[in-house]
């Protein structure tokens, strides 16, 4: 006997099963001979003995388990209902149980594993839980869908802002491309470091969202309420056709209207814009606003950045962050 | 009711409608059920809920029993099998049953997660060691034996909370095996008829889970520096 034919028979000696209860003899003094001349062997049969005895002593300490009361009456439960279910009349079937609801157990927030449900006929009928049971494949598969699909919008946002960048309202550019602009003195342009919808006078706003693009242009006009949407320049030059929303508000009425803009280009080139001192650039995924106002030439000028004394206004277009600081500025006319 | 009744004849009465045969046989095989579940999965909660649904499945289900494809015993444990095996399943503890992932599963389950608790949980501090004195802090006292086998460390009675501990960490197929034969003293040919497997394919996987479980023993008991 070799020891690959000597340990499958070691373990049925240790066990003290057939083939050596009964009838065995030969084999068992086949494997005891092994056994006696090999040393491997010998502590095989010694370890499996050992492992014998520790699973009986396991088997013992488990004997007096039992389930729970709670289980036996819901089981019983289920047995009634499903007898009072049958199609045939049966004996000692209760028809009359009344409506229950089974759970595995007394724990606090079991789930409920049958049903007995009392229909109108007055018979009851079993269902089990395993209908009620949340489809919790169906569920994780569903939580995985979500979690792709703003993943894959996250990633298509930020790949687009970085296709599209704004080419005119990042200050840093700016101030490269212009070194002779010098920026403006922090207290210059004091309206702008605000909120835009805490200034007096903005009664309304517009706001262009193109598609590609997270910036948006507003024009206000502080005095009448009116206002008008603008486009900002296409980074690759194409036209853009452009969706406005414009509000107009009057003591008692409210009217909105939309209108679709195709604009060129070039409509939307002018001088770039003018970091402010003081405030932190743009971040590159930053939500970025052009508000476009009107301000009176002497503050404009007292902000170095446009000569002259006179009385009118200028039209600036005011480059704001998500947070609705002024970040740049820029004279339109 | 006759307690000298088989189960195929309670099972039969039940059927006809008798509510206190049906009441004997859950009486009968509740408790070999629950322990079957709750060694293979572990967890008293676990365990009756498989409990639950092997009668619900024998209530609904037990009109078509056969007799002549095996006895009632190794249908429920058949049930019971598969119960557990969804348990498991459900809560992410559901071993690898592809035989050849086994060693791999092996090398997964010799680590420190296998022996931690086992060695040094609160069962052990507690009343589930025999021979009580061996156990000192966690840690079981005598002299270290680099040389020891298993029988040494199981003559110095490990602990039965160890034991179940080890059989949980075995992988499914062959914690089956040792399960319905060892721990549940069922014949090679009922406890294969439960499983649904030929008694070959039964005595291989006991062998292999006899030599893991006393591979997982030795190799606890010297990385512990247990003799």
């Amino acid at each position: 006997m070799t020891c690959q034919e000597c340990q499958p028979l070691a373990i049925d000696l240790a066990r003290g099963v057939p083939p050596f209860g009964v009838g065995g003899a030969v084999q068992r003094a086949d494997v005891l001979s092994h056994v006696a001349t090999c040393k491997r062997c010998a502590q095989w049969l010694r370890e499996q003995e050992a492992l014998s005895e520790a699973l009986r002593a396991a088997a013992e300490a488990d004997a007096s388990l039992a389930a729970p009361p709670s289980v036996e009456a819901n089981v019983m439960a289920a047995w009634r209902a499903r007898q009072a279910q049958r199609p045939l009349p049966v004996a000692n079937a209760d028809r009359t149980t009344p409506l229950v609801a089974t759970s595995t157990s007394d724990r606090p927030g079991a789930r409920p594993r049958a049903y007995a449900k009392e229909v109108p006929e007055g018979r009851t009928r079993i269902a089990k839980a395993r209908a009620f049971r949340p489809t919790w494949r169906a569920g994780r598969a569903a939580a995985f869908a979500v979690a792709a699909t703003i993943v894959i919008a996250a990633l298509t946002m930020v790949s687009l802002r970085w296709l599209n960048p704004s080419p005119a309202v990042d200050g840093r550019t700016n101030n490269a491309a212009n070194p002779s602009t010098a920026p403006a003195a922090p207290t210059a342009l004091p309206p702008m470091n605000g909120r835009p919808d805490e200034r007096a006078g903005v009664r309304e706003a517009a706001r262009v969202t193109r598609a590609g693009t997270n910036a948006a242009v507003v024009e206000v006009l502080p005095d009448k309420g009116t206002k008008t949407t603008k486009g900002r320049p296409a980074p690759r030059g194409a036209n853009v056709t452009r969706a406005a929303h414009a509000t107009r508000r009057g003591n008692t009425t409210r009217t909105t209207r939309a209108a679709s803009v195709t604009r060129g280009a070039s409509e939307f080139s002018g001088p770039a814009f003018v970091l402010l001192p003081y405030v932190e650039p743009l971040r590159p995924t930053e939500m970025r606003h052009i508000m476009r106002v009107r301000m009176p030439r002497p503050q404009v000028a007292a902000g170095g950045l446009q000569e002259g004394s006179a009385d009118d206004a200028v039209l600036a277009d005011v480059l704001v962050g998500e947070d609705g600081t002024a970040r740049a500025v820029r004279i339109v006319q | 009711m006759p307690a000298s009744l088989t189960d195929e004849e309670l099972l039969s009465a039940a059927f006809a409608g008798d509510e206190r045969a049906f009441g004997e046989l859950y009486r009968r095989w509740q408790g070999p059920m629950f322990r079957f579940a709750r060694q293979m999965c572990g967890l008293d909660g676990a365990a009756e809920d498989v409990v639950q649904e092997v009668f619900v499945a024998l209530i609904e289900n037990g009109g078509q029993f056969d007799p002549s494809r095996g006895p009632l015993a190794a249908w429920l444990y058949g049930v019971a099998r598969y119960q557990a095996r969804r348990r498991l399943r459900a809560d992410g503890r559901y071993t690898a049953l592809d035989e050849d992932r086994v060693d791999a599963d092996d090398d997964g389950v010799n680590g420190d997660e296998t022996y931690g608790d086992g060695m040094h949980g609160d069962g052990m501090h507690g009343g589930g060691m025999h021979g009580g004195g061996m156990i000192r802090g966690g840690v079981i006292g005598g002299v270290v034996d680099v040389n020891m086998d298993v029988a040494a460390v199981l003559d110095r009675r490990l602990s039965i909370d160890l034991v179940h501990r080890l059989v949980l960490t075995l992988p499914v197929l062959y914690r089956e095996a040792l399960v319905l034969c060892d721990l549940h003293e069922l014949g090679y040919a009922e406890a294969a008829a439960a499983l649904g497997c030929p008694v070959g394919t039964l005595r291989s996987r006991l062998h292999r889970a006899r030599a893991l479980l006393a591979e997982k023993l030795r190799t606890g008991a010297a990385r512990r520096g247990i003799a």
